[in-house]
C-alpha cells in the first residue's frame, strides 16, 4: 500500500479502509455486538475526520483510533438505554439476525470466553493477543499505566483459564 | 493456541463493505465542511466566557435526553439557561486547535445544539429517528452561522434537574442538588403558560432514566476496584513519588445531562452552573449591555456592549494546556483547560456581575427571582464571600472559607499544595465518595485522582 499521508484530510478514505477492521473488531470485542460495532465504527471515523489532526507516525494514528474507539464504546455503554443491557453477554436478539455473530459464536469457544470477560480485561487481552500490541502501546492507547495493563492482562488470563478449563487453550 | 483461535474467530468479524462505503461518503461530506472557526465552550475555555439564563417565556431548551444526544423541547414557561460568551478576538492555531491559544480565542460557547448535532447525526444514538438528524443538522448550521459574534449554549433547564430530583425522591435517593424549589417554580409557571412547541419527540424506545450522579459511574465492580487497587499499589512501589497526572486532552467525551451538557463540569468547575450563568434578566438591568436573540428558535443569544466586554475581560486568564505530545486525545472537541479559579471574585458569575455593575439589591432580587431560590438570593446579596462560596459550591468542590477547590485543582496540584491550601484529610474524607466517582470523568483521570487522594489519606 502506498504510504498514507499523516494529515487527516489527505488520506481519510484510505485510512478508514486500512483501520476499519481494527476499529470494528475492537468495538465488537468491547460491546459483543456487531450492530453496536457498526455504529461505533461510524462514530470513530467521524471523530477522526472532525479532529483533523496531523499524526507523528502511523503508530500515533493507530493509538489515537484505538483510544477513540475505547471512548466511543464507553460512551455507548454508559448511555441510558444501554445501561439496561449486559455488555458481557451478546444481545439475545442479534444472534438470529446477525450471521457474522452467529458464525463466530458457533466457531469459537475462545471468543465466547473473551466476550464474557469484564470489559477492561477483554480490551487488554484483545489488543495484546489479536492486535499484537505491546504493553506500553496498550497503556498509551488506553490512557493508563503499563502496570495497570499488566494487571489486566494477568487477571484476564486467569479468568480465561478458568473459563476455558478442559479445552486445549494455552493462554 | 489461544492466540491462533482468537485470530481465527475475530478474522470473520469485519464491517460490511456497504457500511464502509457509507462511512466514506459521510467522511467526504464532513471533510467538505468548513473547519470550526473557534472553540466555543463558555465554561471550559479561555476564561472570558459568561453565561446568560433566559427566563423569558417561550424560550426553547435544548437538552440532551437521557444521554441519547437528542433534542427535546422544554416547557415554554420554564426558565431556560443559556450560556453566552462575549466577543473576543482570536487567531486560530495552525492546526486549528484554538484551545491552545489561552487568551487569544474568540468568545463563544459550545452550544447544546452543536453537541446534539454531533451525536444525533450518527445512528449510534438515534438510529431510528431521522427527524433528529434533520433537526440536529439545522442546529449545527445555526451554530456555525452564529459563530462570528458569539455563541450561546443552553445547558439543561432547571426542570431537568428537578426531574432528576423527583426521581431521586421516588427512589429514596438523596437529592444532592436540591432543585425541588426550582421544580416547583417551573411547574407553577408552566401551569400558566401554553405548552412548548415541539421540536423533536424523544425517542419512544428510549428508556427514561434520571441522570443523577449516582447513576452515571456505576459500572465499577468490587472486582474492578480490587484490580485498580492492586495496580495502584504496584505502581506506588514502582514510583514512590506520586506522579503528577497530565491531562492529555479532554476529560470526557460523553455528555452530562445533569450539568446541562458541560460534560465534566463537576470535575473542572468549583461552582454550580447557576452561579456562573448570568441570567438575561440580570444582564438587562445594566445599560449598555445588549442581549439579542440571534436565531429563530430563541435558543441563541448574543451579548454585546463595551461594558460587557470590560467585565468579562477582567477574568481573562491563560489556561493551562499541557502539550499532549503523542498521547491521543479523548475527544477532539474537548480540549483541556485549567483556569485555576479558587475564589468567587476570580471569575465571572452572578456575584461579580452584581458587584462590578453595582446592581442595586432590589433590582438584583427582582432579576433573579425564579432563577435562584429566595434563600440563595438572600445569601448572594449579603456580599459575604464565604457564605456565597459555600452556597454555590459544587458538591464536588472543597470549600475552605473564601477559597474553593474543584477536583481538577486537586488533580493539578501536589499533596503539599493541598496542605498549604489548608485542605485536611478530613476535608478529603468527607468528599471521598464523590471525588472518586465523578460523573462522566474519563477513567484514567478518575484513576489518577483516586490514587492521589488515597495517597493523601494514608
Amino acid at each position: 500500500m502506498t504510504e498514507l499521508s499523516l494529515r487527516t484530510r489527505e488520506s481519510f478514505d484510505a485510512v478508514m479502509r486500512k483501520y476499519a477492521d481494527m476499529v470494528y473488531r475492537l468495538a465488537y470485542a468491547r460491546t459483543g455486538s456487531t450492530f453496536d460495532a457498526d455504529d461505533i465504527l461510524q462514530e470513530v471515523f467521524l471523530r477522526y475526520i472532525r479532529a483533523d489532526k496531523t499524526y507523528n507516525d502511523e503508530e500515533h494514528r493507530k493509538a489515537w483510533l484505538i483510544r477513540i474507539t475505547v471512548n466511543c464504546t464507553r460512551s455507548f455503554a454508559s448511555s441510558a438505554w444501554n445501561k439496561h443491557r449486559d455488555f458481557a453477554e451478546p444481545d439475545e436478539n442479534e444472534g438470529a439476525e446477525d450471521p457474522a455473530l452467529k458464525a463466530a459464536e458457533t466457531k469459537s469457544d475462545v471468543m465466547k470466553a473473551l466476550l464474557e470477560l469484564p470489559e477492561k480485561y477483554r480490551t487488554a487481552i484483545y489488543l495484546f493477543y489479536y492486535e499484537d500490541m505491546s504493553v506500553a502501546a496498550i497503556a498509551k492507547s488506553l490512557g493508563t499505566t503499563e502496570t495497570n495493563v499488566k494487571t489486566r492482562l494477568s487477571r484476564g488470563r486467569d479468568m480465561l483459564k478458568e473459563k476455558l478449563k478442559g479445552a486445549e487453550f494455552d493462554v | 493456541m489461544f492466540k491462533e483461535q482468537l485470530h481465527t474467530s475475530f478474522d470473520s468479524i469485519r464491517p460490511a463493505p456497504e457500511l464502509l462505503d457509507r462511512i466514506s461518503a459521510m467522511m467526504s461530506e464532513e471533510a467538505a465542511k468548513p473547519k470550526k472557526p473557534i472553540y466555543m465552550n463558555a465554561v471550559k475555555y479561555g476564561g472570558i466566557a459568561a453565561a446568560v439564563a433566559i427566563t423569558a417565556g417561550a424560550a426553547i431548551a435544548l437538552t440532551q435526553n437521557g444521554g441519547f444526544g437528542k433534542i427535546a423541547t422544554e416547557n415554554a414557561a420554564a426558565p431556560v439557561t443559556t450560556a453566552a460568551m462575549a466577543a473576543a478576538e482570536t487567531v486560530p492555531a495552525e492546526d486549528g486547535d484554538n484551545s491552545k491559544d489561552g487568551l487569544g480565542f474568540i468568545s463563544g460557547v459550545q452550544e447544546m445544539s452543536t453537541e446534539a448535532a454531533a451525536t444525533t447525526t450518527t445512528p449510534m444514538f438515534a438510529p431510528e429517528n431521522s427527524a433528529y438528524e434533520d433537526i440536529a443538522a439545522d442546529n449545527a448550521d445555526n451554530a456555525y452561522d452564529a459563530a462570528e459574534e458569539a455563541y450561546l449554549a443552553t445547558p439543561a433547564a432547571p426542570e431537568t434537574y428537578a426531574g432528576a430530583a423527583g426521581e431521586a425522591e421516588a427512589n429514596e435517593l438523596p437529592d444532592i442538588r436540591q432543585e425541588k424549589v426550582i421544580q416547583e417554580k417551573a411547574e407553577e409557571k408552566a401551569a400558566d403558560e401554553s405548552p412548548a412547541m415541539i421540536m423533536a419527540e424523544p425517542n419512544s424506545d428510549a428508556v427514561e432514566e434520571p441522570q443523577l450522579e449516582y447513576y452515571t459511574e456505576s459500572c465499577d465492580s468490587v472486582e474492578e476496584y480490587c484490580d485498580d487497587y492492586d495496580a495502584a499499589e504496584a505502581e506506588a512501589e514502582e514510583y514512590p513519588a506520586l506522579p503528577e497526572f497530565a491531562i492529555a486532552a479532554g476529560t470526557s467525551d460523553n455528555s452530562n445531562p445533569v450539568t446541562g451538557g458541560f460534560d465534566t463540569m463537576q470535575f473542572e468547575e468549583p461552582f454550580i452552573y447557576q452561579f456562573y450563568t448570568i441570567p438575561e434578566t440580570l444582564m438587562k438591568t445594566v445599560d449598555g449591555i445588549i442581549v439579542e436573540e440571534t436565531d429563530q428558535w430563541g435558543a441563541h443569544y448574543t451579548v454585546m456592549g463595551e461594558k460587557w466586554r470590560e467585565f468579562i475581560g477582567m477574568f481573562a486568564k491563560p489556561t493551562t494546556t499541557p502539550d499532549d505530545g503523542d498521547v491521543p486525545p479523548a475527544s477532539a472537541d474537548d480540549p483541556p483547560t485549567f483556569r485555576d479559579i479558587t475564589a468567587i471574585d476570580e471569575d465571572f458569575n452572578i456575584y461579580t456581575f452584581i458587584e462590578y455593575f453595582n446592581v442595586p439589591d432590589e433590582t438584583a432580587r427582582e432579576a433573579l427571582a425564579g432563577y435562584l431560590t429566595e434563600e440563595q438570593i438572600n445569601i448572594l446579596l449579603t456580599g459575604d464571600k464565604a457564605s456565597v462560596t459555600a452556597e454555590f459550591a459544587s458538591g464536588y468542590a472543597i470549600v475552605k472559607g473564601r477559597k474553593i477547590y474543584a477536583p481538577l485543582w486537586l488533580e493539578r496540584y501536589s499533596a503539599d499544595e493541598w496542605k498549604a491550601a489548608g485542605i485536611t484529610q478530613k476535608d478529603i474524607k468527607e468528599k471521598y465518595d464523590m471525588l472518586t466517582n465523578i460523573p462522566y470523568l474519563r477513567e484514567d483521570l478518575q484513576e489518577a485522582l483516586t490514587r492521589k487522594i488515597d495517597e493523601y489519606l494514608r
